[in-house]
């Protein structure tokens, strides 16, 4: 497989909405949430019915008007979005709202909004974009699964540009039930992901999209050759035979930069060590959620980070598991992520 | 050459049967599965009947014969009994002989649960049973109904409103076409649950009675529930010469009608684009299609909106169509995989499924639906499904030759 990344936009817990290169400091976090920095919607989302969106439609409709401005591209010839969860503010507003009204007289705006594929479909009836608008909605694999369908596009449809992204929010109410879940650390647990040897991960939140093309020209900022995803695993044999088969069809070399997705709870990071120590011993190792968080679709993040990394061939040291001060190239980075030990994805992005 | 997909089994149940037999026996006796709502705890069951599957959780669980222990949302045991009977049609005794993918789409995935969850959580956040909350995503009734069907190689969720499954169904074709996967079982389910149901009606577009599809005096649509799976195979998959092949899915399109949030557009710009689409892929004039099994929902917009998409398109020669949701009611994300089966059935058993309780013709145009089932040879049926965010879908079946 091949496509190209013709421009990006992330909003993150990071400095990343409209930044050209990585920011030479991160915003390093404790406790258990990172939420996002979320640029000034009045400047970079100015239209009325903005006002009637939640924070998670602003972010993804926000994140896809400005790559989409960036590559030049007027009208996409496809749509396609990922999100875990999709819109839940507006489906925990709906849902309180008839319980307390008994079912009666409800207002539907928060419904009208609440379905997952809102944010493609505001997209499309911004831009008046007729063409292919599509959703997946597939927990740890929702992005993967985009990004597989923009290749399925491209290939039928070789000149189209497709507009491809993925967004989740964290919500109060959300939280408070990662929170009673466990899924989440202390609030005032001082662990950095990168060092935690607690139970729990922090949560995160954001969106990123992706103009995606087949050309390969001196506009594309990386190009993703790789995309394989696999679900519930029954042993830890079947996890590593699925990478080691990546590894040797992308002949994957020490020279390449591993990125992996790691939480910071203990109870699931160990596949991560695992696997660096089997299959990538002696190549250059990188963390990304202390930057954005868990979150279904936090490879969207890693996805931005890497186009820019591949571009500016700059990797910033915060990201960095090894003791390497820098890397002079960077040619490859493959992204490592898993969801819970269920769902496992492997992404590899190359230089242009 | 890209490689053909043609549809080896099917699954389906909802208010009209729990299987495909029953559902066919249903709709050749014009049996409505439109009735008071009893299983969902509603306060509104008095006043606005529902298409529901008259079982509860328990029951679908024993009647699947759906392992115990497991907790499952209602969605989920729907999907289970659907997709495992997609799976027997298909006679796959082994999932793990070719590589084999599983696409569903849901609407609103467990909501069914974290309705309950909700009612406890709302009062004091420390309460509601967690188990009925973790159960709430999308992707959470796929990855139960995969491992249930052993499948692990490709499992992806599509949720865009109304028209999902008719999506997950190209989804799957469109690995197959190209190589990445030999066989997907693809389709929908979607339970009854308070938040839809109540949806719709602060939308005032649920009808109090039952429903007539395109009918002047429509009122709206009556809500439904329940799961529809194809099993898409590649043509030259081994094996393929022993099974029976209910039709090849010719054609298929997904346009975005960029017109509202959640009406459909006057001049039917997104449906008219889907219907053509699919049959431009499929190398197949307006002619040549023998039956629409419309989206119909019995809105008064959805319903204007797709009679001038199929005038636009069809002109002086208009197919004979009808809605079977008046049959099913409108099962959202499942209603693309249902009417996937159902026009399967169509091709199978050469009828045209009539349009229930259609009485007067809309003014704005002068054709109606099919009224009385139909007997005749089908070879291209299209099948339509709209979702809000301006989804639109088409999907072409014909007969495998």
């Amino acid at each position: 497989m091949a496509m190209y990344i013709r421009s990006v936009s992330c909003i993150s817990p990071q400095q990343s909405f409209g930044a050209a290169v990585l920011p030479e400091e991160e915003i390093s976090f404790t406790g258990n949430k990172m939420n996002a920095v979320e640029p000034d919607y009045k400047t970079h989302l100015n239209i009325p019915s903005a006002r009637r969106m939640s924070r998670l439609i602003k972010m993804g409709v926000c994140t896809a008007l400005d790559c989409l401005k960036e590559s030049g591209v007027s009208v996409p010839d496809a749509i396609i979005a990922g999100t875990g969860l999709g819109c839940m503010e507006d489906s925990e507003k709906f849902l309180a709202s008839l319980i307390t009204n008994n079912e009666q007289t409800l207002s539907p705006t928060s419904f009208i909004f609440s379905t997952h594929n809102t944010v493609a479909g505001q997209i499309a009836l911004l831009l008046k974009c007729n063409n292919y608008n599509f959703t997946h909605t597939h927990r740890g694999l929702s992005f993967e699964n985009t990004l597989m369908d923009a290749q399925l596009f491209l290939n039928d449809n070789p000149q189209a540009q497709v507009l491809a992204g993925a967004s989740d929010e964290v919500t109060e109410t959300s939280f408070k039930i990662l929170q009673r879940l466990g899924a989440v650390k202390k609030e005032n647990s001082a662990d950095d992901i990168r060092s935690s040897v607690s139970p729990g991960t922090i949560a995160g939140e954001g969106s990123a999209f992706f103009l995606l093309n087949n050309s390969a020209d001196e506009h594309a900022l990386a190009k993703i050759s790789g995309i394989t995803t696999f679900s519930n695993p029954e042993t830890e044999s079947e996890i590593f035979s699925n990478i080691n088969k990546f590894i040797s069809e992308h002949h994957l070399s020490s020279d390449d930069l591993i990125l992996y997705g790691i939480n910071g709870d203990v109870r699931s990071d160990a596949i991560y060590n695992e696997v660096r120590k089997k299959c990538f011993d002696k190549s250059y190792a990188g963390y990304f959620k202390h930057l954005c968080g868990e979150y279904h679709t936090a490879t969207a993040f890693a996805t931005w980070l890497s186009a820019l990394i591949l571009k500016n061939q700059q990797v910033p040291g915060y990201m960095l598991i090894n003791d390497i001060d820098e890397i002079r190239e960077v040619n490859r980075i493959l992204i490592f992520n898993h969801y819970k030990g269920r769902e496992f994805a492997l992404l590899l992005l190359e230089k242009c | 050459m890209q490689r053909r997909v043609v549809v080896t089994g099917m699954g389906i149940v909802s208010a009209i049967g729990n299987n495909v037999e029953e559902t066919l026996k249903s709709l050749l006796g014009s049996e409505s599965g439109v009735s008071k709502i009893s299983i969902l705890q509603t306060a509104i069951s008095a006043t606005h009947p529902a298409a529901e599957v008259k079982k509860t959780n328990e029951e679908l669980r024993a009647a699947g014969h759906l392992p115990e222990g497991n907790f499952y949302s209602r969605t989920t045991l729907l999907g289970m009994i659907a997709a495992k009977q997609a799976l027997s049609s298909a006679k796959i005794a082994n999932v793990k002989s070719l590589r084999t993918g599983f696409i569903s789409a849901t609407s609103v995935g467990g909501m069914d649960r974290t309705e309950i969850f909700y009612d406890e959580f709302l009062k004091d956040n420390s309460r509601g049973h967690l188990r009925d909350v973790i159960t709430h995503d999308c992707g959470e009734s796929t990855e139960a109904i995969a491992a249930e069907l052993g499948i692990s190689d490709f499992v992806d969720t599509i949720s865009t409103a109304c028209s999902s499954s008719a999506n997950a169904i190209m989804m799957g074709a469109k690995m197959i076409r190209q190589g990445h996967l030999d066989r997907v079982i693809a389709g929908g389910t979607d339970a009854l649950s308070r938040f839809t149901l109540n949806g719709f009606n602060s939308l005032m577009i649920l009808d109090r009675l039952p429903c007539q599809p395109f009918d002047e005096n429509r009122r709206g649509l009556n809500m439904g529930e329940g799961a529809g799976y194809l099993v898409l195979e590649a043509h030259d998959n081994p094996g393929l010469d022993e099974k029976e092949i209910f039709g090849e899915l010719t054609g298929y399109a997904n346009t975005n009608d960029a017109y509202h949030q959640t009406a459909s557009s006057p001049d039917a710009k997104g449906a008219v684009m889907a219907m053509t689409q699919a049959m431009q892929m499929a190398g197949i004039s307006p002619a040549e299609i023998d039956y629409i099994n419309a989206h119909g929902t019995g809105t008064p917009n959805n319903d204007l909106t797709e009679e001038t998409a199929i005038s636009k398109i069809f002109g002086e020669r208009i197919p004979p169509f009808s809605s079977t949701k008046a049959f099913t009611g409108h099962t959202l994300a499942a209603a693309g995989g249902i009417e996937a089966v159902l026009s399967l059935l169509s091709i199978k058993h050469g009828i045209v499924f009539p349009n229930l309780r259609y009485e007067v013709k809309m003014k704005e145009f002068d054709f109606s639906p099919v009224t009385e089932l139909k007997k005749q040879k089908l070879d291209h049926v299209l099948s339509n499904s709209f979702g809000f965010g301006g989804n639109n879908s088409s999907l072409l079946f014909s007969r495998w030759n």
